[in-house]
C-alpha cells in the first residue's frame, strides 16, 4: 500500500511538471524557427494605433516583404499610406545579429534600431524575425489557453545579449505552429510589450498564421493590426533587397 | 358557417395571442427567406460574373477556397493550357478587396487583361476603356461609383497609386457592378504580383461538347498537379464563403422551424385546454372526432400560414435592407424566387401540421360527460 502510494505520488508528479509528452521543448523551439522559412513570401496589413493617452493617429498601410532561410533572413517593409510614410523603405536582416535601415531612395539609406517603433505603431522590427527561438535556453513553463486555443507556454532567455528584450514568454499551439501569445521582457523582468494574436488564417494541414494581431505596450498604447493580403510565393528578386546588399557590400569593403 | 369560418373566429376570440403567436412565427420565417435569398445571392452573383464573361473552364489552384483563390504565376500554365485541344483563349484575372477610400469599405478590385474577351460583356455608360495595358487608368461599376462617390476624370487612390478613373460601366452581375477594374499589367504592378493571376480563364471553340470539356478537365489534372479546371459554378459551389453562408442558412431553417412548431404546439395547447367544456359540448352535439382534429389543425395551419405569409414579406424587407448596407453594397444581391416562397409556405403549413398534431389528437380524445364537468 506504502509502496504504491509513493508510486502514484512519483506518477502525479511527474505529470505535473514533465513537458508535453509528444514533444521537447527544445523540438518545438526548433519547429517554430523552421515554421518561418520561405523562399519568399508578401503580406500587406492595416495599422491601427491607439496612443497611451487615447489618441488615434491616421491609420497606416505597410507592405512586408520577407526571405527567410536558416542562415539569414531577410524583411523589407513599405509604406503605403496615408502619405507621410508612403515610399518610405525600411529593410533589415538577421545574420545573428538583427541589423536594419530606412531608406527612400535605396542609394541613400541611415541606419535604423532594430528595437525602435516602425513608423510610430508598436511594430518593432527585432521581433519580427523572432530570434529567440534559436536562443539556447528555452524552458517550458506549462499549458494554457488562449482565445480558446491550448498552448504551451515557453520561456526564453539570454544572457549578455546588447538588447533590451533579454526573456520572451510564448505561448505556443504547437499543432498549428504559431504562438498565440508572445511577451517581451527587459533584463530586470520588466514587461515591455505583448503580442496577441486575435484571428486566423487557415494555411492547410491545421497550420495557422495571423489575420488579425495586437500588440500592447508597457505605457498602454495599442496596435491592432490586420492582414488584408498576402502572397506565400512572392519571387524575390536581386532588386528586392538591393539596399541591404549594398550594405553588406560596403561593410565588406570596409573590413578589406 | 363553415369549418374554416369557425377556426378563424376561434383564432379571433383571443386577438392578443394570436398576433403574438403569428409575429413569432414570421420572425422565424423572415430569418430563413433572409438568409437563405443572401446565400443563394451570393453564389449567384459570382456564377453570374463568372458566366457573363464567357468564361468555358477555369483553371485555378486545387486548394482554393477564398472568395478569390489565391495568386499564382500564370505564364507556364498559360502555356500549357493554350495548346490543349478546342481551347480558343486563355485569360488571367487577378482580384483583390482593397480600400479605394480612407473611409470607405473595401471592394474589389480586378484586374483583367487589356483587349480579352472579359471586358465584352459590360456596358460602358460613360467615359471610356483604358487604352492599352499600361495606362494607369480604371474603369468602375456604377455602384462602385455611386458608393465611392467618383466621377470620370477624378482619382482613386489604390495601395498607395492614384489612378483615374476613365469611365463607369453597368454588368449584370452585382459583383462586378460594385466592383473597380482595371488592366491585368496594372493591377499586378500596384499589388506587387508580377506575372500572378487568381485564376485563368478558358474559352473554348463553338464544337466542343460535353465530353471535351471532361476531356480538357483531365488533361489539367494530369498534366498540371497542383492546379483543377472547373466550371464557374463549381468554383463558387467550392467557396468557403458560400459554403458558410448555405450552412448558416440550413442551420436557420432547422433553429427557426422547432421554433416555430414549439410556438405553434404550445398556442394550440393552451388554446383547447381553455375550450375543454366547448369542444365537451361540440362533441355532445354529435360532432365526429375527425371534425375537431380537423378544427385544431384548421387554425394552427393558419396561425403558420398567415405568419409564413408575414415572414416572407419580412424576409423579403431585411434582405434588401441588408444590401443598402454601406458594407454589404455591391457584395451581396439577395435572390428571390417565386418557388422559394411556395417552399416556404410549404414549410409554414408543415409546422402548423407538426404543432398541432398533438393538441388536436387530445382534443378529439376528450369525453363528452368529462368535458362537459371541466371547470
Amino acid at each position: 500500500m506504502k509502496r504504491s502510494g509513493i508510486f502514484i505520488f512519483v506518477l502525479l508528479s511527474g505529470m505535473a511538471y514533465a513537458e508535453p509528452a509528444a514533444i521537447s521543448v527544445q523540438d518545438i523551439a526548433k519547429k517554430m524557427s523552421i515554421a518561418k522559412h520561405s523562399n519568399g513570401f508578401e503580406v500587406r496589413m492595416n495599422v491601427f494605433v491607439t496612443k497611451a493617452n487615447g489618441a488615434h493617429p491616421l491609420p497606416i498601410k505597410l507592405a512586408v516583404i520577407g526571405q527567410m532561410a536558416t542562415d539569414k533572413q531577410r524583411l523589407l517593409i513599405r509604406g503605403i499610406s496615408p502619405k507621410a510614410i508612403r515610399g518610405h523603405f525600411v529593410a533589415a536582416e538577421n545574420v545573428g545579429d538583427v541589423r536594419a535601415i530606412k531608406y527612400q531612395t535605396s542609394n541613400s539609406s541611415s541606419d535604423l534600431d532594430p528595437y525602435s517603433q516602425l513608423f510610430d505603431s508598436g511594430l518593432v522590427i527585432w521581433d519580427m524575425f523572432s530570434p529567440w527561438w534559436g536562443w539556447r535556453e528555452q524552458v517550458w513553463q506549462g499549458t494554457e489557453q488562449v482565445n480558446k486555443h491550448k498552448c504551451e507556454r515557453i520561456r526564453s532567455r539570454i544572457n549578455g545579449l546588447n538588447s533590451e528584450v533579454r526573456e520572451v514568454e510564448s505561448c505556443v499551439d504547437v499543432h498549428a505552429q504559431i504562438s498565440l501569445r508572445t511577451r517581451f521582457y527587459d533584463s530586470q523582468h520588466v514587461l515591455l510589450r505583448t503580442t496577441s494574436v486575435q484571428s486566423f488564417i487557415h494555411k492547410g494541414q491545421g497550420l495557422l498564421a495571423a489575420k488579425k494581431l495586437t500588440i500592447v505596450g508597457a505605457d498602454q498604447s495599442k496596435t491592432e493590426i490586420e492582414i488584408y493580403a498576402g502572397d506565400e510565393e512572392y519571387q524575390v528578386t536581386t532588386e528586392t533587397f538591393a539596399a541591404l546588399e549594398r550594405l553588406s557590400l560596403n561593410d565588406q569593403q570596409d573590413v578589406r | 358557417m363553415s369549418l374554416m369560418q369557425f377556426a378563424l373566429n376561434n383564432l379571433l376570440r383571443r386577438p392578443a395571442r394570436t398576433v403574438l403567436t403569428v409575429s413569432a412565427i414570421s420572425l422565424g420565417i423572415a430569418a430563413i427567406v433572409a438568409l437563405t435569398s443572401i446565400a443563394w445571392g451570393f453564389e449567384a452573383s459570382w456564377q453570374k460574373a463568372n458566366d457573363a464573361r464567357g468564361t468555358d473552364l477555369i483553371v485555378t489552384r486545387i486548394s482554393s477556397e477564398n472568395t478569390m483563390p489565391s495568386p499564382f504565376r500564370a505564364e507556364k500554365i498559360q502555356a500549357a493550357l493554350s495548346v490543349l485541344p478546342h481551347v480558343q483563349e486563355v485569360v488571367g484575372l487577378l482580384s483583390e478587396l482593397l480600400s479605394v477610400s480612407a473611409d470607405g469599405p473595401p471592394v474589389f478590385v480586378f484586374g483583367w487583361l487589356h483587349d480579352s474577351y472579359l471586358w465584352n460583356h459590360l456596358k460602358l455608360s460613360q467615359g471610356r476603356w483604358p487604352n492599352d495595358n499600361k495606362e494607369p487608368v480604371v474603369v468602375i461599376g456604377a455602384l462602385a461609383a455611386e458608393m465611392l462617390n467618383k466621377k470620370i476624370g477624378e482619382h482613386v487612390e489604390i495601395e498607395g497609386k492614384s489612378f483615374l478613373v476613365s469611365g463607369i460601366f453597368e454588368s449584370n452581375a452585382v459583383v462586378e457592378n460594385g466592383a473597380v477594374i482595371m488592366t491585368l499589367a496594372q493591377a499586378q504592378q500596384v499589388t506587387d504580383k508580377p506575372g500572378k493571376v487568381n485564376v485563368l480563364n478558358l474559352k473554348v471553340d463553338s464544337s466542343t461538347n460535353e465530353a471535351d470539356l471532361r476531356n480538357i478537365k483531365q488533361q489539367v489534372k494530369h498534366t498540371l498537379p497542383g492546379y483543377i479546371a472547373i466550371t464557374s459554378g463549381e468554383l463558387v459551389s467550392k467557396n468557403a464563403v458560400v459554403r458558410i453562408s448555405k450552412a448558416m442558412s440550413s442551420a436557420t431553417i432547422l433553429i427557426s422551424s422547432l421554433v416555430g412548431a414549439l410556438v405553434v404546439f404550445n398556442t394550440m395547447l393552451m388554446s383547447i385546454n381553455e375550450r375543454t367544456r366547448e369542444i365537451g359540448i361540440l362533441l355532445a352535439l354529435g360532432w365526429q372526432r375527425i371534425t375537431i382534429m380537423k378544427l385544431i389543425f384548421s387554425e394552427a395551419v393558419m396561425l403558420t400560414m398567415l405568419g409564413g405569409m408575414m415572414g416572407i414579406l419580412g424576409g423579403v424587407a431585411i434582405a434588401l435592407g441588408l444590401e443598402q448596407i454601406e458594407l454589404m453594397r455591391g457584395k451581396i444581391d439577395a435572390l428571390f424566387s417565386v418557388p422559394f416562397f411556395v417552399l416556404v409556405l410549404g414549410l409554414s403549413v408543415f409546422l402548423g401540421i407538426c404543432g398541432g398534431i398533438y393538441p388536436a389528437y387530445k382534443a378529439s380524445r376528450l369525453l363528452p360527460s368529462a368535458a362537459l364537468r371541466y371547470e
